[in-house]
């Protein structure tokens, strides 16, 4: 079985096997998968929960040669932010591994997470040093370095994305952010901010993390690339864009200050290089779509 | 008689300008094609002022490819190009080399001098290799473009000795009193040292300029306005270096940045400076990718046809040695079609690559960008009005402030300058 011949809009019915469908992520680009004519193959956790020792060798049984393998399982902060989510986490990315070994895919890619870069750098990109300060980090951080040593061993092209935080209709962890305030703007009324909302994040549509998947997948584009804006905003502006486009009436609260400010900027030049004409959605365009799919629903 | 060993750049224009003092000069290099053309007075290397001097010297200067007839001289400049490779490292094999067979033809009372960039401690490992050879380290100060004027006008001549207290041979010291500058002479590694020294202040200028001039965009001030300032302060000083850029190029400064890091992971000093130095450079060459992505590809232009004005890395010279518009280039040509000129430099080949003009007109023509990426005299008197009739959109980039941006906004264009604000209001809709 050879790789296909693939276009952005046509995957030509190439198999693409996504570990973690069910989740935001997931399901958005197995949706974009399907829409653009893969052949997607997607085991819910009931068919293939990777937290089972016995999972490698039914990933093994599942894979076949020239499959794109997507890698997004993990438990995220939201189940769990202690010691024995780091291990259930780094023993998916093991059970993961085993089961890819010897699989002969045609290209990997791995979702990871900006929370590998820790709390420490103001300015981002691919080459800032990796510097967890959460067991979240820590996890991607381990698993990057897992998947990476397994497709250097099988020579397979391996594709890593650190997604900063995804914002979308979809959304299921309500981290604190855009889908947050979405859902409390719409359910209560009101925002709230830690402090005044001074700090300045970068929020990435999540029809425009799934397009870089797609391309990387596509063009199966080895090495890490950050996904981001390039835009890091404050949290009071994104409160006020939330409040534009969903409820003009909602009330922003804020409230006494907990620590010093910090800003967090990207670099993503990688991704122009890359990528020249793949443009990101600036934070009105992916709220107003959010919008008009939540309506939708 | 004053040899030159090796017929480079460096070599070329410093014989002549020493010729130019009324001393005998003899070039010898070991390919036999370059001395023909030489001694036909076809000169290789392209310099302000260079043919002229040759021209009116030529009596003085004769060519060779037989490394015996440095018998005869009483100093031999060694002045072979120093290669580096794409870590920054210099190869200083070929001279080593050239000076084993110096030391086989040349009479003991020869002065050598090595002129060429080495790394601090060469000279002394050579002394000790071929004891045979009065050696001296000269620092070379060329810079493309002011190749001659440097030679004929030098600030001061940096020389190094096996020690500080030996007195310079005369034959020498002959040679550089004819310059009328200061002699500073020192041992071997304080003079070796003192080249990359100069350039390490350079780079510490050149990142101050990056570094500010990127905030100066980010909160409207104006880096133009900022530096008369700075040079009014004696600390810093009129002629201190302070344009920003597009990251570090040409080969040189890189090359000396490497050296210390080197030097002192195998000494153990700390120099993660120029490791900061190294990063400021690679973020400034991304700025005109940058700029076109924020003005052009995220306002709805998605297939821009660009057009380039400049390739090589620096006005007055055909080198592409790290040049941040070939850097560009390779990116875009695989995506986009550009048109690029140069009035020297050629863009190397590349499959797919940009069409390059005859014309700097033919560049810009139909373009809905246009990129000054080498700021050329040439481009500094382009007529703006011309200009915004032949260019289908109103884009200017130009890094380097070579263009009037005043005449330019006047003229309808939206343009951008290192360390200026762009005037451009450039929506991050909320």
């Amino acid at each position: 079985m050879s790789i296909k011949v693939m276009s952005p809009k046509n995957m030509g019915g190439q198999r693409v096997v996504v570990l973690g469908a069910s989740g935001f992520i997931g399901k958005a680009l197995a949706t974009a998968l399907v829409s653009r004519k893969a052949t997607l193959v997607a085991p819910t956790s009931k068919e293939l929960d990777l937290s089972d020792p016995q999972s490698s060798d039914k990933l093994k049984n599942l894979l076949k040669p020239q499959d794109i393998v997507v890698f997004i399982s993990a438990l995220t902060p939201d189940r769990g932010k202690d010691r024995n989510t780091l291990l259930k986490n780094i023993q998916m990315a093991h059970q993961f591994c085993n089961g890819l070994a010897g699989a002969k895919p045609a290209y990997v890619l791995y979702v990871s997470s900006d929370a590998v870069y820790g709390d420490q750098w103001a300015v981002r990109n691919e080459d800032t040093p990796c510097n967890p300060s959460s067991f979240h980090g820590m996890m991607h951080c381990a698993r990057e370095l897992m998947v990476t040593q397994l497709c250097q061993t099988e020579k397979v092209s391996l594709g890593i994305i650190r997604p900063v935080a995804v914002y979308g209709a979809g959304d299921t962890h309500q981290g604190y952010g855009p889908n947050r305030y979405i859902k409390s703007a719409r359910s209560e009324g009101s925002i709230s901010l830690f402090g005044g909302g001074e700090e300045k994040r970068d929020h990435l549509y999540i029809e425009d993390l799934v397009e870089l998947c797609m391309r990387c997948i596509v063009s199966q584009t080895s090495g890490v690339y950050n996904a981001a804006s390039g835009t890091s905003t404050t949290f009071f502006d994104v409160a006020n864009a939330v409040k534009a486009v969903f409820v003009p009436n909602a009330i922003i609260k804020t409230s006494p200050r907990g620590g010093p400010v910090t800003h967090i900027h990207y670099d993503t030049v990688k991704v122009l290089k890359t990528f020249p004409d793949l443009r990101m959605s600036t934070l009105n365009e992916g709220l107003t779509a959010t919008r008009e799919i939540l309506k939708n629903n | 008689m004053i040899g030159f060993a090796g017929l480079s750049h460096l070599g070329i224009n410093t014989s002549i300008g020493i010729a130019s003092k009324g001393f005998d000069v003899l070039g010898y290099d070991a390919n036999p094609t370059a001395v023909t053309q030489l001694r036909a007075g076809t000169l290789p290397v392209h310099e302000p002022g260079l043919q002229e001097c040759y021209e009116k010297n030529k009596g003085h200067i004769r060519f060779t490819d037989k490394l015996d007839d440095l018998r005869t001289c009483e100093v031999v400049y060694v002045s072979l190009d120093v290669p580096t490779d794409e870590h920054n490292s210099s190869d200083l094999g070929p001279i080593e080399i050239l000076l084993q067979n110096l030391a086989t033809v040349l009479v003991p009372s020869t002065t050598v001098v090595i002129l060429a960039q080495v790394k601090p401690g060469f000279t002394r490992k050579m002394s000790r290799r071929f004891p045979s050879l009065a050696l001296v380290y000269q620092v070379e100060t060329l810079i493309f473009g002011q190749a001659l004027e440097r030679v004929l006008r030098p600030e001061r001549y940096i020389i190094g000795k096996s020690t500080k207290s030996r007195v310079l041979p005369a034959a020498l010291t002959k040679v550089l009193s004819a310059f009328d500058c200061p002699i500073l002479a020192m041992n071997y590694e304080s003079a070796e040292l003192a080249k990359i020294a100069i350039n390490f202040c350079l780079v510490s200028s050149i990142s101050v300029a990056n570094t500010l001039s990127s905030v100066c965009e980010s909160i409207g001030a104006d880096w133009a306005d900022v530096v008369p300032a700075l040079k009014l302060d004696k600390r810093i000083g009129q002629f201190a270096y302070l344009d920003p850029g597009l990251g570090l190029s040409g080969g040189n400064l890189e090359r000396d940045l490497t050296t210390i890091k080197v030097i002192s992971e195998e000494v153990g000093c700390r120099s993660e400076v120029v490791g900061a130095w190294f990063s400021n450079s690679e973020l400034q060459r991304n700025w005109p990718l940058k700029k076109l992505q924020e003005m052009i590809l995220n306002q709805g232009c998605s297939n821009p046809r660009i057009g380039v004005w400049g390739i090589a890395y620096k006005k007055d010279t055909h080198s592409i040695k790290n040049s941040p518009s070939v850097w560009l280039l390779s990116h875009l040509a695989p995506h986009f079609q550009i048109n690029a000129y140069d009035p020297q430099a050629r863009f190397p080949e590349l499959n797919p690559g940009p069409i390059q003009t005859k014309t700097a007109t033919e560049a810009a023509s139909e373009c809905d960008v246009l990129l000054v990426m080498t700021p050329w005299d040439e481009f500094k008197t382009a007529d703006l009005t011309n200009l915004k009739a032949m260019m289908r959109g109103k884009t200017i980039i130009d890094p380097f402030a070579t263009l009037n941006a005043q005449r330019c906004k006047e003229l309808g264009f939206e343009i951008c300058q290192l360390g200026r604000p762009s005037g451009l209001e450039v929506h991050h809709e909320h």
